[in-house]
């Protein structure tokens, strides 16, 4: 317990040092008022009786001196009343009383007295204690004639009744002082209870100042409800949070975090991939694009550390990727790579790293350009084929008419068949002029229909008459099955006709000489369908999907080889679509082709 | 002293046929081929004095035509006039001092500025 006593905190020391110097003032208290009102009375008497007692020596050593044994008797009776004590006597040095207050004694042995004895001045007192309760107090007082002892004086004294009144008395001041002493104890243990949040801090504090290092746990949450209490569980709590340092450094830690969680955030969100390498070309980071585009098997995180290098081959001719003191310079670059299955076109920056003033660290930014090289690609195509069928049907036109113009004679057969040519090559440069067009609305989405009650037959034989002549020079078979009647049906004439007649060209164009055409026209389940029939190139099977798509041309050199603009199909499409109906295709490669047009009716 | 006899490569037939008349008018022998095969066919045979060709030809572009045509041993020096559609994205210096294009016109052109290039080119002899 003394052990326990040690580890008192502070206020628990305060409550204890409290207590016990209550409890011993009160006991001060108690005790030195019994014994002071105790001895008080006590030395009262005492001064009393010694006084009487000193001259009754005085007087007892004159008679015995006189060997006046009448006087002793007679002073020791006087004495006895007058000072109303119990008895007084004489007693020889050898014990017999020689004078006593009651006659009948002298002459008998002095009894034994038992009892405490003290010593009061030359008197000795002591207090023999009675059956009835009460007390007689003895005092003896020795008498000498020079070295000569003659005897000693003793009185009886009945101990007062003021002293049993405290002797009694000091019974109830146990009792009276227990009150007291009570409400210290009480009073001690309100205090503990009011400062043992305050022990409980402290006792924390204490062990945290020995701790070797201190953690979240080097703290507790203190019972209680005071307002101490409160505060100290508050900021416990308030300590406990995870990686807690000041209030400022924490905010400034957090503001950082997320900036940074923002900014990687950011680069992972790109769908360019962004690559930082050192200052050996080794990758040290690498956003989920980049890391997607260039990861092998294995887990991303593999690809830190290596090489850029190794994953993209650097072209050779860029000297700043080569030479390092050049390694500041920006460097823009396209490579072509495999990418799972497919090609792709990368087009990649480096640069160096701002904040890097060596630039030896860079950063590279990748993109992928594949489709826009394709569409490039495509319209460089298109522009090629456009540029040469405006001016293939010009030169012509040209040609014809400057030669008709300069010519001096010129039979007027020939005349006819120049300025024939100039004629369709015009309409033929008109007719590419309207494709462009239209390619143009459909681009924009404008192209609109104009549908008139429309004359099927006339509108077949037409585009027949504008086909026959590519079909009659590649002698070409054409067949043609029409229904007798026609269903009554509202189309854009001009653009289905057009529509027909890109069909039907394709169909003449791509089919080689002395192979076969037909054309099949047929109203079935109120669907008007119209099938194109060639013994031509075909097409092969993954270019099919493609056909329809604009400026696509097949790489299959039979069909290079004619001219084209790869517009002819997709425009049809689109015609045929805007009137209701579909255009599909079945092919193959080396035997022919069928198209087929259907038009819902009514 | 026989015409000239010139080799025209071109496959747009109407073009072909203006030019077969125009040159037949100003006194030339004309051959006609309709592709580079053809035309190198008879160039092996045939020992040109001058030949006109257009750059597009369907299979083979009119740069690759006349590297071949190079090979032939009569034809190494013949002198070329071109017809072309194409305008910026011709390599002009290879065509003139490597393979021998002695003009290069772009259509549409002038039936009577290649007469007298013609004219011109057979005139002069050959300069490399």
């Amino acid at each position: 317990m003394l052990g326990r006593a040690i580890q008192l905190g502070l206020p628990r020391r305060v409550v204890v040092h409290f207590l016990l110097f209550a409890v011993a003032s009160l006991a001060w208290v108690g005790v030195s008022l019994w014994f002071v009102a105790n001895w008080q009375l006590k030395s009262e008497l005492d001064g009393d009786v010694l006084r009487a007692m000193d001259l009754g020596v005085r007087q007892a050593r004159l008679a015995m001196v006189s060997q006046d044994s009448h006087a002793l008797q007679t002073l020791v009776e006087r004495l006895r009343q007058e000072n109303r004590w119990r008895f007084c006597t004489v007693v020889s040095p050898d014990r017999l009383y020689l004078a006593h207050s009651q006659p009948e004694l002298v002459g008998d042995p002095a009894g034994i007295h038992y009892g405490d004895t003290v010593v009061r001045r030359e008197a000795k007192r002591t207090r023999i204690p009675q059956d009835d309760g009460t007390a007689l107090l003895r005092y003896e007082s020795e008498m000498t004639m020079g070295e000569r002892p003659l005897g000693t004086l003793a009185v009886g004294v009945d101990e007062p009744a003021t002293w049993h009144t405290l002797k009694r008395f000091s019974g109830y001041v146990t009792p009276i002082l227990i009150v007291p002493l009570l409400l210290v104890l009480v009073g001690a243990y309100r205090l503990d209870r009011i400062v043992q949040p305050s022990e409980a801090i402290e006792t924390q504090l204490r062990r945290a100042a020995v701790a070797a290092a201190l953690s979240e746990s080097s703290l507790h949450v203190i019972p209680g409800r005071s307002a101490a209490a409160q505060g100290w569980n508050r900021l416990v709590g308030w300590l406990s949070e995870p990686r807690h340092v000041t209030t400022h450094e924490r905010l400034a830690e957090v503001v950082q975090t997320r900036r940074q969680e923002r900014t990687a955030e950011i680069l992972h969100s790109l769908p360019d991939g962004v690559v930082l390498t050192d200052a050996e070309g080794r990758l040290t980071f690498l956003n989920h694009t980049a890391t997607a585009w260039l990861h092998e098997e294995g887990p991303a995180n593999q690809l830190v550390g290596r090489r850029l290098s190794e994953f993209l081959a650097f072209p050779e001719e860029e000297e700043a990727l080569w030479q390092p003191e050049l390694r500041s310079r920006t460097v823009i670059f396209e490579i072509k790579r495999l990418h799972g299955e497919s090609e792709q076109v990368l087009r990649i920056a480096r640069f160096p790293l701002r904040s890097d003033a060596n630039g030896n660290n860079h950063v590279w930014s990748l993109r992928d350009v594949t489709q826009q090289k394709l569409a490039d690609s495509m319209r460089d195509q298109f522009l090629n084929s456009a540029t040469h069928e405006l001016r293939t049907p010009l030169a012509n036109i040209k040609a014809y008419a400057e030669t008709l113009a300069l010519t001096e004679v010129l039979d007027v057969d020939n005349q006819k068949e120049f300025c024939n040519i100039i004629n369709g090559e015009a309409t033929r440069l008109a007719r590419f002029i309207d494709d462009l067009l239209s390619i143009s609305s459909m681009e924009v989405g404008s192209l609109l229909l104009v549908r008139q009650d429309v004359d099927l037959e006339r509108l077949f034989r037409e585009a027949i008459l504008k086909v026959r002549p590519q079909m009659e020079q590649k002698r070409l078979s054409f067949e043609s099955l029409l229904p007798e009647k026609y269903p009554r049906l509202r189309l854009d004439k001009d653009k289905f006709v057009v529509a027909l007649i890109n069909i039907l060209g394709n169909a003449a164009k791509y089919t080689p000489e002395e192979g076969r055409v037909a054309l099949k026209v047929k109203c079935v389940d109120r669907v008007l369908r119209i099938d194109v029939e060639d013994t031509g190139v075909g097409i092969a099977a993954d270019e099919l999907p493609h056909i329809w798509e604009k400026f696509y041309r097949s790489k299959d050199s039979a069909v290079q080889q004619q001219s084209g603009t790869g517009l002819g199909l997709s425009l049809a499409q689109e015609i045929v679509r805007l009137h209701g109906g579909e255009i599909t295709v079945k092919s193959e490669p080396g035997k022919g082709s069928t198209f087929t047009i259907t038009l819902p009716l009514g | 002293m026989s015409s000239p006899e010139l080799l025209v490569l071109e496959d747009n037939v109407p073009m072909a046929q203006v030019l077969r008349f125009s040159l037949e008018r100003a006194g030339y022998r004309v051959c006609v081929a309709s592709s580079a095969e053809q035309a190198l066919d008879s160039a092996r045979l045939i020992a040109f004095d001058l030949i006109l060709t257009d750059q597009q030809l369907p299979g083979m572009t009119g740069t690759e035509f006349l590297t071949r045509l190079r090979d032939i041993e009569h034809h190494r020096a013949t002198p070329i006039l071109m017809l072309t559609a194409k305008g910026l994205e011709l390599d002009v210096p290879r065509l003139r001092l490597e393979l021998g294009v002695r003009e290069l016109f772009l259509k549409p052109f002038s039936p009577r500025e290649v007469l007298a290039a013609i004219q011109n080119t057979l005139a002069s002899p050959a300069s490399a």
